[in-house]
């Protein structure tokens, strides 16, 4: 049996329907169930519904063997896994983001807000730019808002909530897009059956291209 | 504040006489397997001088080493890998014997962990490392000796993952492109990232034939045979060449270890390059998703002391092991029952004594007890007072004899 770990919000469903696509289904799924475990038909698969930031950790450890989730995530927690497929939804960009009037001061270190630690420490640190992390776990718009920091790292995919705030996008860091990842063991002791998987995923892809 | 006076730090642990007997067993027989195949076993010390790591490509990061500073100032670390000391000792204390040297080691290694991963900061090791005889057979005879070391635990399912990093190599040696391209490459053909490696490849200029390659490596895994019908087109140069022949020479001598089957190729293994030159492999057991061994040849190791032969070895880590078996059950260890509670009254101990003595050097585990004059000899009372149950057999010491009324 195959353990698949998605992560919960903005891309479970479509996930959900890639899956029933390449013919994969959960009889008693629906978006409204608080079930956290879903078994296919057959028993040959098992879904796992988990927090998006611990897709990795289930498959870096071998709890899942296939996980979907962001790269954001993957981009955070730099699990130990296979990055194998860009699945092409849920796009979105990496992006820092300030008040409209915000100019930088090169005088003093650069406060940051982010959920995204790793990713903002190593994009600045590539820079060269000296800054300070404030670690925010939602609404990070918020936070040059309130003063609380000068600029904000985070996702943004159509830019509304950043408009809505007052905020732009000062610098881009990079794109983002749902992955499959698989646990470095599985990939090799249940090749065939993830093979399968990731071939029928693959074929779904081009016909919808 | 709380105090942690109750606690262990993050990443250690407590461990109790159940476990500690399992730990020890595991490690017997995997040392036993390592004394058949003609290795002796030596140790290094816990605090090493960091210079000894730093100054080395070491498959490990400088970061995840505990450091203390000595009363002169140096700096020492807590013994975070055992094959470059080994590789010291051998330059040295060795360096006057010319045949080949086969040690092994089974000791503490302490690295900074991720505990998010709920990894561990000390961990046992258990490895060999085959110096000298430079050929597939010293190299496919140490993967045999992994595979042999997994079965003397029962385990069933053991699969090796072997890569051949010259191959990786010849195909980076013929590419005329910047350093930092080239170790953003191996990162993402390390992880299979082919949608990241696709995008990048875009922005450089290489041949096409060499990025068609490239996109391939991450996919070159499989069974021997369908890995080498894979590159049957693809760009092969000399070192490339010499790279899949070596590999299959392995192969073919594990094969006739009996081990084929354990043995899964994947060109793609390209971590630690600056480490490791030729086969590395890494094994898996079971359903258990983290590696519990690893080891390649490093032949370029032993000439940063001044000494060039080649060499190979792997490290198994008994903790991951021992969470595999968590896992699968796979080991029927009965423990913690002894084998016999000797009780006897006080005028009659030195016979109690003797009795004890001559069981224990049998080999039995023996308890001796002194009864209390009040004590009734028999019966249900005594059975719960002096804990009956933990012991396989009871014996009973009187005046001219010694009667069993446990068996």
């Amino acid at each position: 049996m195959l353990n698949i770990a998605i992560g919960k919000g903005r891309l479970a469903d479509i996930a959900m329907e890639k899956l029933n696509a390449i013919g994969i289904d959960f009889p008693e799924y629906s978006k409204k169930s608080r079930k956290l475990i879903f078994k296919s038909k057959e028993d040959a698969v098992r879904l796992v519904f988990v927090k998006a930031s611990d897709v990795d950790i289930y498959v870096e450890k071998g709890a899942c063997d296939i996980g979907i989730c962001g790269k954001d995530t993957l981009s955070e927690n730099m699990p130990d896994v296979y990055e194998m497929m860009d699945l092409g939804f849920g796009k979105c960009k990496f992006a820092v983001a300030a008040m409209k009037d915000f100019s930088k001061n090169l005088d003093k270190k650069m406060i940051v807000a982010t959920k995204y630690v790793n990713v903002a420490k190593s994009y600045f640190e590539q820079k060269g730019e000296p800054i300070e992390i404030i670690k925010i776990n939602g609404s990070v718009e918020l936070a040059p808002l309130m003063g609380l920091s000068d600029v904000i790292v985070d996702i943004v995919e159509t830019g509304t909530t950043l408009k809505e705030n007052g905020l732009v996008v000062i610098e881009e860091i990079g794109d983002v897009s749902a992955r499959l990842i698989v646990n470095k063991a599985s990939l090799k002791t249940k090749n065939k059956e993830i093979q399968s998987i990731i071939k029928k995923i693959e074929d779904q892809l081009q016909n919808e291209e | 504040m709380v105090n942690k006076r109750k606690f262990t730090p993050e990443g250690v642990e407590d461990i109790n006489s159940a476990k500690y007997e399992k730990k020890e067993l595991i490690q017997t027989k995997i040392k036993e397997i390592f004394r058949t195949f003609g290795y002796t076993q030596v140790l290094t010390p816990t605090f090493e001088y960091y210079d000894l790591f730093s100054e080395m490509d070491s498959s490990m990061n400088l970061d995840d080493m505990y450091k203390l500073i000595d009363k002169n100032g140096k700096i020492l670390v807590l013994r975070p890998d055992v094959t470059i000391p080994i590789a010291r000792m051998v330059a040295t204390s060795y360096n006057t014997i010319n045949d080949d040297i086969k040690l092994s080691y089974n000791t503490s290694v302490y690295r900074s962990a991720d505990f998010r991963a709920g990894e561990r900061r000390e961990f046992i090791q258990a490895g060999i490392e085959y110096i000298g005889n430079n050929s597939a057979e010293a190299d496919a005879e140490v993967i045999a000796t992994a595979i042999k070391a997994m079965q003397s635990l029962n385990f069933d399912s053991i699969h090796i993952d072997m890569g051949e990093t010259d191959y990786f190599k010849g195909i980076m040696q013929s590419l005329d492109i910047e350093d930092e391209a080239k170790y953003t490459i191996k990162q993402l053909i390390e992880k299979k990232n082919l949608g990241d490696l696709k995008n990048l490849l875009k922005t450089i200029s290489i041949e096409d034939d060499y990025k068609e390659l490239l996109l391939e490596i991450p996919l070159l895994y499989g069974e021997m045979h369908e890995v080498l019908d894979k590159i049957k087109h693809s760009i092969l140069t000399e070192s490339m060449k010499k790279a899949i022949d070596n590999m299959c020479s392995i192969y073919k001598i594990l094969d006739d270890y009996g081990y084929g089957d354990f043995i899964f190729i994947d060109l793609g293994l390209v971590n630690h390059l600056e480490y490791y030159s030729g086969m590395i492999f890494k094994g898996y057991i079971g359903n258990h998703g983290l590696p519990v061994l690893s080891g390649g040849r490093y032949d370029e190791l032993l000439g940063k002391f001044g000494r060039e032969i080649s060499a190979r070895g792997f490290g198994i880590n008994i903790d991951e092991i021992l969470s595999a078996m968590k896992d699968t059950q796979l080991l029927d260890f009965t423990m913690n029952k002894k084998d016999y509670l000797i009780l006897y009254h006080e005028r009659n101990r030195k016979l109690g004594f003797k009795e004890s003595d001559g069981l224990r050097s049998k080999g039995f585990i023996v308890e001796a007890k002194k009864l209390k004059d009040d004590d009734k000899v028999l019966g249900e009372e005594l059975a719960i007072k002096y804990k009956f149950d933990n012991y396989k057999k009871v014996l009973l010491v009187s005046d001219d004899n010694v009667d069993r009324i446990k068996d």
